[in-house]
């Protein structure tokens, strides 16, 4: 399926018609093996299989396939058997099996699905390169392309970055393929597409754009499109350096688009009308257009009751400004005004300030940057170790630069304090460059007290005013005219009132899906809950009576629509595909 | 710089109500007792009044002259080399408006917040920060209007819940008491407290929808008189008429005297203080981005963040010209009189009147009248 999607980019396609004549494949299969041996010289985990079919063994057949990359049991099986034994018994009725070997080999020698004619012979090798297997015949201008991909795979497991409690386990692999299958698996909707391309000169990586046809904002798919396009790299390694070719501000310090290992976070984003940018051999998908307030939040914000996940969202929001302001506040009130917190507290920090040799700005840079250590340290240990060394690496050297009066014991404190808040943060790149931004807070508010935070702080607003996410301002919905998107912002309302889709993110006139019943079936009303939205939003739909609570809740998050429902009676009907445009 | 982003009519009504509210508000409890006495409130929603109607004056005349600014249409008004006088004013007046911002800013960060830190570096900082974001675009100022609205909304009308005890309303008697001519001239005191809306001239074509224009102000306006009014009715209560005259600065004396009972902050005035700084540096920011805006419209510039930087510096200058607060106020007064009142009120109205007068926007309206004809 995806193998013919896969031929399809431009690039690919531009390439042969230069050298079209030199590329082709020719008649002659000694002729081809030879270009194929003199290409991929010295490259020996290519394997060439030359045998012979018919019952006369008179058609030269060859096999060729990069070892460690394809299915060996499935080519075995279903084409060097097919070919070699089953033909041969074909063949005792002679009068059919006369005439063009090639298509009788394509429409009814080979058992297996993928199979594709290639004419180019240089196109054939990048498929051979990825996983495919080659069969060539003599005597013909074209190579059977067989997909036959299968390698060790790391298998689904639970992704390590963004663990929840609740929530599905099942994280993306390096595998492309599974990966769009995971997605596919949540959204089975003929509007989610999946378009391929290859990205990188070099290592021609597989790069798929993910999105719901009807709720996408065409002019950001289009963007997306125009600056995937325009990547000019020898490779890709990792989703990365797609990243930093496609986000606006190369400059910034904050991400500009949200990297995820959860498909349940992919499926939802593609709901609300964003692109996903999967690559091949990364676990991490691309989302755009990414904001502020999405990089805050954590999937599971809409698995659990909405009450909870409002409080760890202003919680999530607190800890973020307290990680950027925390040891700056306490460094500009400790040495410029005291006179801000009570007598008692300014004295008492005082008092254990006294015989500690630095300022309290050089306190504060020691110990985050000791800090900064740990957590770099932590991070390349292997696991139990790391964490260990973490943790007790931190009490020691927090209690013991206390106790040898280098440090004061409410520096260790607030120090603490804003390194919890920091990794309390749900995205990893969000937390540091917070992190990075205290620095430059603490030496403001070094520099020029509350002044200095306050200006500080402004410019940090000023910049991610100022950013702005494949058009989407990076603090959408806090500003623009989108203030009903706040329920789903600093809080998270029910998902039940959740009735439209964001409009900053959702493209022209599909803002509204979730108003009707059929509208609740495709797009899965909220859609977070993966799997089954799908079939409870039909349900609920046809069901239709308990448009209030109870029952409704699985299709009323077409709640306005609902109340439309009562006078029209019209849940059977809408509930239906028929009225998916 | 016609392909940029547009502001929408909720991000005018931010920019203009933090622009407006930052720099006025200081002097104003003192400015209108000493005009009006207890009836001081009154002259200020008066001074609104004016400034509301003189804003649907602005927007009007923006529509005559759509995706225009007043930079290219009072050429077409009052031809072209007094457009281009007029501009240049408009742009010294934004200039020495900056100027008294930073200076005003400094010497209150200093007695406030930062007693030991020359004056310099106060408007150093401060004018670089407004450097940062004169040279972004309108758009980005339209957020972040919209971001800081809340933030000292919010904490500066709950730090005044406790001062409500303190609070003394007989101080605002006698009642209707000010003679009428003393009133109406009390007026112009106060325009310095209004300035800022004019900047209406240069951000309406901006706008994604002009016609909201005279909505937004207007209800910006309003919200900025409730707020003045709120800070002249406290600061009066508080301190009574004549003990107000003798203050500064009394808003922030007002914040002086609160105590919250139980609360971590001992003194609220260090909070108040940091949220002035973000009023502030809004307005300077603001009518930096406008003089930014006009020299770079005038020379007819494709890009005008370049020029920030160098007009940062001719500020610098400008706001160390002055000796020390006393003189500040006193430059100030002459300053709003001949060329705040003149650019935010009288010329504006003429503008609008002599357009009138010549019927441009007549002109237009038959004109798309006929292309509407056409059309059908």
């Amino acid at each position: 399926m995806g193998l013919l999607e896969r031929f399809r980019p431009k690039k690919q396609e531009k390439e042969p018609s230069k050298e079209e004549a030199k590329d082709k494949v020719s008649s002659s299969l000694d002729k081809n093996l030879k270009y194929l041996k003199d290409k991929l010289k010295d490259c020996d985990d290519v394997v060439y299989r030359e045998f012979r079919v018919g019952s006369r063994q008179q058609f030269r057949f060859a096999l060729i396939y990069v070892d460690g990359l394809i299915d060996r049991n499935m080519i075995y099986e279903e084409v060097l058997k097919s070919l070699m034994l089953q033909t041969r018994h074909a063949n005792l009725n002679p009068g059919i099996i006369t005439g063009d070997v090639f298509s009788i080999a394509l429409r009814s020698g080979l058992t297996t699905g993928e199979v594709k004619e290639e004419e180019y012979i240089d196109k054939s090798m990048i498929s051979l390169l990825s996983g495919d297997s080659l069969v060539l015949v003599d005597g013909y201008k074209k190579v059977l392309v067989i997909g036959s991909k299968g390698w060790p795979n790391r298998g689904v497991q639970e992704p390590q970055t963004e663990a929840v409690i609740r929530g599905p386990r099942d994280g993306f692999t390096e595998t492309m393929r599974s990966n769009t299958a995971l997605l596919r698996r949540r959204l089975r909707d003929p509007n989610l597409k999946i378009k391929q391309t290859k990205v990188g000169v070099r290592s021609k990586t597989d790069v798929a754009l993910a999105y719901m046809d009807n709720i996408v904002d065409k002019n950001v798919l289009k963007e997306v499109e125009k600056r995937l396009e325009s990547i000019n790299i020898d490779g890709v390694l990792e989703s990365g350096y797609i990243e930093s070719f496609i986000e606006d501000e190369k400059y910034s310090i904050f991400p500009q688009v949200q990297s995820t290992e959860r498909p349940d976070k992919v499926a939802a984003s593609l709901l609300e009308g964003r692109v996903a940018i999967i690559t091949d051999n990364t676990p991490f998908v691309l989302l755009v257009p990414a904001t502020l307030n999405i990089l805050l939040q954590s999937s599971e914000d809409y698995y659990e009751r909405w009450f909870i996940a409002s409080f760890i969202r202003i919680l999530r929001y607190a800890s973020a400004f307290v990680s950027l302001v925390l040891p700056a506040a306490y460094i500009a009130i400790t040495s410029y005004h005291p006179g801000l917190i009570p007598t008692d507290l300014a004295l008492y920090i005082a008092g254990t300030r006294t015989g500690v040799p630095f300022p309290a700005f050089i306190e504060a840079i020691l110990m985050e940057l000791t800090l900064e250590l740990l957590r770099e340290a932590g991070i390349r240990l292997p696991g139990p170790i790391g964490q260990t060394i973490g943790i007790v690496g931190g009490l020691v050297i927090g209690q013991a630069a206390v106790q040898a009066g280098l440090v004061s014991p409410i520096m260790v404190i607030v120090v603490a304090i804003t390194a919890i808040a920091s990794f309390s943060l749900a995205s990893y790149s969000v937390g540091i460059a917070f992190r990075i931004l205290r620095f430059f807070m603490i030496v403001l508010s070094a520099v020029l007290g509350l002044y200095g935070l306050v200006m500080g702080l402004l410019m940090i607003l000023v910049h991610l005013c100022s950013l702005k996410s494949f058009g989407v301002p990076y603090l959408a919905p806090l500003v623009g005219n989108t203030y009903y998107e706040l329920g789903d912002a600093l809080v998270r309302v029910p998902q039940t009132v959740m009735y439209r889709r964001p409009k900053t993110l959702a493209g022209g006139n599909m803002i509204r899906m979730r108003t009707g019943g059929a509208k609740g079936a495709s797009g899965g009303g909220g859609g977070r809950d993966g799997d089954d939205a799908g079939s409870g939003g039909t349900k609920g739909g046809s069901v239709k009576a308990g448009d209030g609570n109870g029952k409704g809740k699985a299709g009323g998050r077409r709640v306005s629509g609902g109340r439309d429902n009562g006078q029209k009676s019209g849940g059977q009907k809408e509930g239906g595909p028929g009225t998916h445009e | 710089m016609n392909d940029q982003e547009k502001i929408t009519s909720n991000q005018l009504m931010a920019i203009m109500f933090t622009t407006i509210i930052g720099f006025g508000l200081l002097t104003l409890p003192r400015a209108v007792t000493e005009a009006a006495g207890p009836d001081g409130w009154l002259l200020v929603l008066a001074g609104g009044v004016v400034a509301i109607i003189i804003s649907i004056f602005i927007s009007r005349l923006g529509l005559m002259f759509p995706g225009k600014t007043v930079v290219e249409y009072s050429g077409d008004v009052i031809t072209k080399p007094l457009g281009i006088i007029f501009s240049l004013g408009f742009f010294i007046y934004y200039v020495l408006f900056c100027a008294f911002e930073a200076r005003v800013f400094a010497e209150i960060t200093k007695q406030f917040l930062l007693d030991r830190t020359p004056t310099e570096a106060i408007i150093i900082t401060m004018l670089l920060g407004s450097v940062y974001l004169a040279r972004q675009d309108i758009a980005t100022v339209g957020r972040i209007g919209e971001m800081l609205v809340p933030v000292f909304i919010l904490p500066s009308l709950l730090f005044l819940l406790p001062a409500i005890p303190e609070m003394d309303l007989t101080n605002l008697l006698p009642f209707m008491r000010t003679p009428p001519v003393r009133f109406l001239t009390g007026i112009g005191t106060i325009v310095i407290s209004y300035l800022g809306f004019e900047a209406l001239l240069l951000f309406q074509p901006f706008m994604a929808r002009p016609r909201d224009a005279a909505k937004a102000m207007t209800v910006a306006l309003i919200a900025v008189m409730l707020i003045y009014t709120l800070a002249v009715v406290s600061a009066v209560s508080i301190f009574g008429v004549v003990e107000i005259q003798r203050l500064i600065w009394p808003p922030f004396a007002v914040y002086r005297v609160i105590k919250i009972p139980g609360a971590f902050i001992e003194n609220v005035h260090g909070v108040v203080m940091a949220i002035w700084v973000v009023a502030i540096y809004m307005t300077l920011t603001v009518f930096f981005f406008a003089a930014v805006t006009i020299l770079s419209r005038v020379l007819s510039l494709r890009e005008h963040s370049f020029i920030a930087l160098p007009l940062a510096f001719l500020i610098y200058f400008l706001a160390l010209i002055p000796d020390n607060v006393v003189q500040v106020y006193g430059y100030l007064d002459a300053f709003s009189l001949y060329l705040g009142v003149p650019f935010s009120f009288v010329l504006p109205a003429a503008l609008f009147i002599i357009a009138k007068v010549r019927g441009m926007g007549k002109e237009r309206r038959n004109g798309r009248e006929k292309q509407t004809k056409n059309g059908g």
